[in-house]
């Protein structure tokens, strides 16, 4: 169980920083509606990004876990 | 670059075919640019579909989902808006922005031939009563959405000796029409459903003949979770099949998640499944549990979101269900491919409508290279080797109200000079990348080359990227949050319709 939560947090740190990055990139090029792009949005919408994927990253490395044994199971069925 | 044959900024009188949704909302937003507007309409008031639909017609989702962005329906307006009250609301909306002194009712559209070479402007013919004529436009939008006025009427054999009614569901006015009558309806899309639901309230028997059945979207998943939370937001936008041009976030789903995405669309099968109870042997002792999956089937020929009571009935056996063909009439009734027989009185054909450019001219009409699918244009809009003739309302979403007013919003933006187009080459690259992109997986109908259906908000993106606004709508401090979330509504692109968001960005 711990390895898991583990593992999940890893995986979340992991994409969550990528996924960080490329979103503070996209709000720089294109800011929220009605706004001027900004350093200071950017960086909310990423540690907005990074928190969700630490908070949830431990469910969906389950979820993938879970949803790679049922396609592979429905794969070989087919 | 612009391209060469055609000087978007120099337009000044734009003709507009057709006065429904479409036709209305580009009308509007072109007015309001100071162009001369005219609307050419067939019938004698304005609304399209609206005006006139069947018995008990209405909208298929939730009322916030249909509306203009900028001009909300009147509070207390139900969910699945009856059609009337659009009506009254689109009369509304027109007579507000000055759109109904433009309209030319009763005046039917008989040719639109281009003037000189291409980009030299446009001649609309037209035919009002015994009068004809012909006026010259700089640009002309066909707005008459993705079909004719015509009906589709399958045809099978015996049909001279049924001795019982074939109807259109357009000429289902009342369910009175149906009552004490044995009734079968054919098709299994938004119409054929209601008009299954109208005979059921009246009518002796009712059968709805399916040929192939589709994965219904309830108003809430399980019952507690509105479908456009399900299926509307950024994050289940990314589970999808990928769209043509998917960012780095949404390949990676699809690559290394693709485990993920394939168990989500699973789990709503599972929840549709037991929600609607589609193993329940309706009927002729066949399920209605569907061959394609949910996210591939959402983009077949049909987009099923039947009322509540549908199913209800069905199970009942109230509306008797058959998943079969018909093979032919016979003098009492039907031959089902099944190899039963139904003795009716009345055929119900909710088969929708017949595609219609007859009033393009043939060397116009060639340079669309129409196919079986239909024709595909540039941002669902333009063909460049047709320039001045765009088409706004052919894009098949499940708002399609928000679509129309940004793709008018997108037009208003190019003939103001504020968006430039990609060089006419470009442009037909990336109809032709299109087109292998939908071939590649939507499931064929008539109208696939317009189909975007959930995959709107990756078009709406486009749109808004286009003419420069962002595509980040949603506000407030959890507006990170929100935009993962929180399904796409119309009243997010507000001001990006308006035109206000130029106003009010402090560059």
């Amino acid at each position: 169980m711990t390895a898991v939560v583990w593992g999940g947090t890893v995986v979340g740190v992991v994409f969550g920083l990528l996924h960080a990055f490329y979103v503070y990139r996209l709000v720089i090029a294109e800011g929220p509606a009605d706004t001027a792009p900004s350093h200071a949005r950017a960086g909310y919408y990423a540690l907005w990004t990074l928190g969700l994927w630490l908070l949830f990253g431990t469910y969906l490395l389950v979820l993938w876990l879970i949803g790679a044994a049922f396609w592979l199971v429905f794969k070989a069925g087919r | 670059m612009d391209g060469p044959m055609m000087d978007w900024t120099a337009v000044k009188t734009v003709g507009i075919v057709g006065a429904g949704v479409a036709g209305l909302v580009t009308a509007r937003t072109l007015i309001a640019q100071g162009l001369d507007c005219t609307l050419f309409e067939r019938a004698d008031v304005l609304g399209g579909v609206w005006r006139d639909g069947y018995s008990n017609f209405g909208v298929q989702v939730q009322r916030e989902l249909y509306e203009v962005p900028d001009w909300p329906l009147p509070e207390g307006t139900p969910d699945f808006t009856p059609g009337p009250i659009i009506q009254k609301y689109l009369d509304d909306f027109a007579d507000h922005f000055g759109v109904i002194p433009k309209i030319r009712f009763e005046t039917e559209v008989t040719e639109i031939a281009e003037c000189g070479g291409p980009g030299a402007g446009w001649t609309i013919a037209w035919r009002r009563g015994g009068e004809q004529g012909r006026d010259d436009f700089d640009l002309v939008v066909v707005c008459i959405g993705l079909f004719s006025h015509l009906p589709n009427m399958p045809q099978f054999p015996g049909q001279d000796e049924f001795g019982g009614e074939i109807m259109h569901i357009s000429g289902l006015r009342s369910r009175d029409q149906l009552r004490g009558r044995r009734v079968a309806v054919l098709g299994y899309g938004k119409s054929a459903t209601d008009a299954a639901l109208e005979s059921a309230a009246v009518a002796a028997e009712t059968h709805n003949i399916i040929r192939e059945p589709h994965w219904p979207l309830p108003p809430r998943l399980a019952g507690i979770v509105p479908f456009k939370w399900g299926l509307l937001n950024r994050l289940t936008s990314a589970l999808i099949p990928p769209y043509q041009r998917a960012t780095p976030i949404e390949r990676m789903v699809q690559g290394l998640g693709r485990p993920l995405a394939w168990f989500y669309w699973r789990l709503v099968e599972t929840l549709i499944y037991f929600q609607f109870r589609l193993g329940s042997r309706f009927g002729t002792r066949v399920s209605l549990v569907p061959d394609k999956p949910i996210e591939i089937d959402a983009f077949g020929e049909s987009t099923m979101l039947p009322r509540p009571d549908y199913f209800r009935l069905a199970r009942r056996g109230v509306i008797e269900l058959h998943r079969t063909t018909v093979e032919a009439y016979t003098p009492t009734g039907l031959a089902l491919g099944d190899g039963t027989t139904l003795d009716i009185d009345v055929m119900v054909l909710a088969t929708g409508w017949t595609a219609d450019f007859g009033f393009l001219s043939a060397d116009v009409w060639r340079r669309f290279g129409a196919e079986d699918d239909g024709f595909y244009l540039y941002r669902h809009m333009l063909q460049p080797a047709v320039p001045g003739l765009v088409f706004i309302g052919r894009a098949a979403t499940i708002s399609s109200i928000l679509t129309y007013s940004l793709q008018a919003r997108w037009l208003a933006e190019l003939l103001g000079g504020r968006l430039a187009l990609p060089a006419d080459d470009a442009m037909a690259r990336n109809i032709e990348e299109m087109k292998a992109w939908k071939r590649a997986w939507f499931p064929f109908s008539p109208a696939r080359s317009a189909r975007l259906i959930s995959h709107m908000q990756h078009y709406h993106d486009e749109l808004v990227r286009d003419v420069g606004a962002s595509p980040w709508r949603k506000r407030g401090v959890f507006a990170p949050l929100k935009e993962l979330i929180f399904a796409y509504e119309p009243s997010d692109y507000a001001t990006v319709v308006s035109g206000a968001w130029r106003r009010d960005i402090p560059r």
